[in-house]
């Protein structure tokens, strides 16, 4: 099964300084993906049904996961809420073309992921 | 005569209830003025450089009134005075819109009117205005002209909430950050239009008490450098969005991040005891709060 903390070890590859700001963007969302997907599996696989492949749980997976943090037994509104700068910058990064992504927006989403990551580690392990 | 001057009086309520058709919901920044509200105050409208603004006595336990909002609900003539020389007046019906010591909808939901002259209190903050009918009505209408915000299209409106969602105007925007407390601010802040859609009622009430908190925190020095009010939404499904504070700051990531946090518990204590569910599902549901700060990139 693949590890999505891979895509975390990418977007930290991909915040060199020098790359092309098609990295930076790349790296934001990997940054992202890696943070979600990885709390996706460990709420998943602690029945918090945030997966929408089960049946009986359709719905938009990444309000789930970020719900989870809102409320009930994982609320953490740390987590929460640098979830969702990190979601800030993804839809900086993947949709608005008319603004410049830079090294200085990479390091900060991956700030936010080692606060993230800290937290994850300690509850999930 | 008594009788003559009572039924002129009462003719040219006649002609003020006429007026009263217009829907007087109003919503205007007062002019800075020193005073206060409070159960053991009277108020009175005065007139001060062509601005009317409403003065009182000055009672020390009384909350500061500056900056403060107001809805004007109804303007009601009334008499006041001896019954042998009554005088014509009008009663204000009013809600605070902006006070952050209690952002409950029972608070905000509970008209009160202001008085300059004793009467029967209707509840502990219930207080009657009386004044000159015309005078008032006047005063209002320099509010309007001189906030450009309160355009005649802004003042006759039967709901201005629904101006926020169906609005993006400059002057939409500028409202904003006067119902949020963000023109209070002590540092530079731009409110992006895009926000506009999503704020209700309940999400001005809760931004409001994060400006609070937010003010609070400068003022016992969170080197806060920008605020900016962003629209985040969800593009990929639509499944959710969020109005959030980006507050800049200068801090380190340690700082920074400690900083964050306890904005974020105090925001989080403030939810646990509102009494309003809809403000509470707004703090912590509706509202983002995201802090940047300086990266080793942008030293």
């Amino acid at each position: 099964m693949f590890d999505p903390r891979e895509f975390i070890n990418v977007s930290r590859e991909l915040s060199a300084s020098g790359l092309t700001e098609a990295k930076y963007r790349t790296s934001i969302s990997r940054a992202l993906y890696g943070i979600f997907l990885w709390a996706r599996e460990e709420l998943e696989r602690r029945d918090q049904h945030v997966k929408s492949t089960a049946e009986g749980y359709r719905g938009d997976e990444h309000s789930k996961v970020r719900q989870r943090f809102k409320s009930g037994p994982f609320k953490h509104g740390g987590v929460d809420q640098r979830l969702g700068s990190l979601y800030r910058l993804r839809e900086k990064g993947d949709y608005e073309l008319d603004t410049t992504v830079t090294r200085g927006d990479v390091l900060q989403a991956l700030e936010y992921v080692d606060y993230i990551e800290k937290y994850f580690e300690k509850k999930f392990s | 005569m008594a009788v003559h001057s009572q039924d002129r009086a009462f003719e040219e309520l006649e002609d003020m209830s006429a007026r009263q058709q217009i829907s007087w919901q109003l919503i205007w920044e007062f002019n800075p003025f020193e005073t206060k509200i409070g159960t053991a105050t009277r108020f009175q409208w005065k007139e001060r450089e062509n601005w009317f603004v409403l003065e009182e006595d000055v009672n020390p336990e009384a909350t500061p009134l500056e900056g403060q909002f107001f809805k004007i609900e109804a303007v009601e003539p009334t008499l006041y005075g001896l019954p042998s020389s009554p005088q014509q007046g009008v009663v204000v019906k009013c809600y605070n819109l902006s006070n952050i010591a209690h952002p409950t909808k029972s608070t905000l939901s509970s008209g009160f009117t202001f008085a300059t002259y004793p009467c029967p209190l209707l509840h502990s903050r219930t207080r009657m205005f009386i004044g000159q009918p015309t005078h008032l009505l006047s005063g209002l209408e320099q509010q309007i002209e001189q906030f450009g915000l309160l355009s005649e299209r802004w003042s006759l409106i039967d709901n201005w909430i629904t101006l926020y969602s169906r609005e993006e105007t400059p002057g939409a925007a500028r409202l904003v950050t006067i119902r949020t407390g963000l023109s209070q601010l002590s540092v530079p802040y731009h409110v992006d239009k895009g926000v506009l859609p999503l704020l209700n009622e309940s999400t001005l009430q809760a931004a409001h008490i994060v400006t609070g908190i937010l003010t609070d925190e400068i003022l016992r020095g969170l080197p806060v450098r920008h605020v900016g009010v962003e629209p985040l939404i969800d593009r990929d499904a639509g499944q959710w969005s969020e109005v959030v504070f980006i507050i800049q700051v200068d801090l380190s990531s340690t700082e920074a991040n400690r900083e964050w946090d306890n904005i974020l518990d105090r925001v989080s204590e403030v939810a646990d005891k509102q009494e309003d569910k809809e403000v509470t599902t707004s703090l912590l549901e509706k509202i983002g709060i995201h802090f940047a700060w300086i990266t080793a990139d942008s030293v």
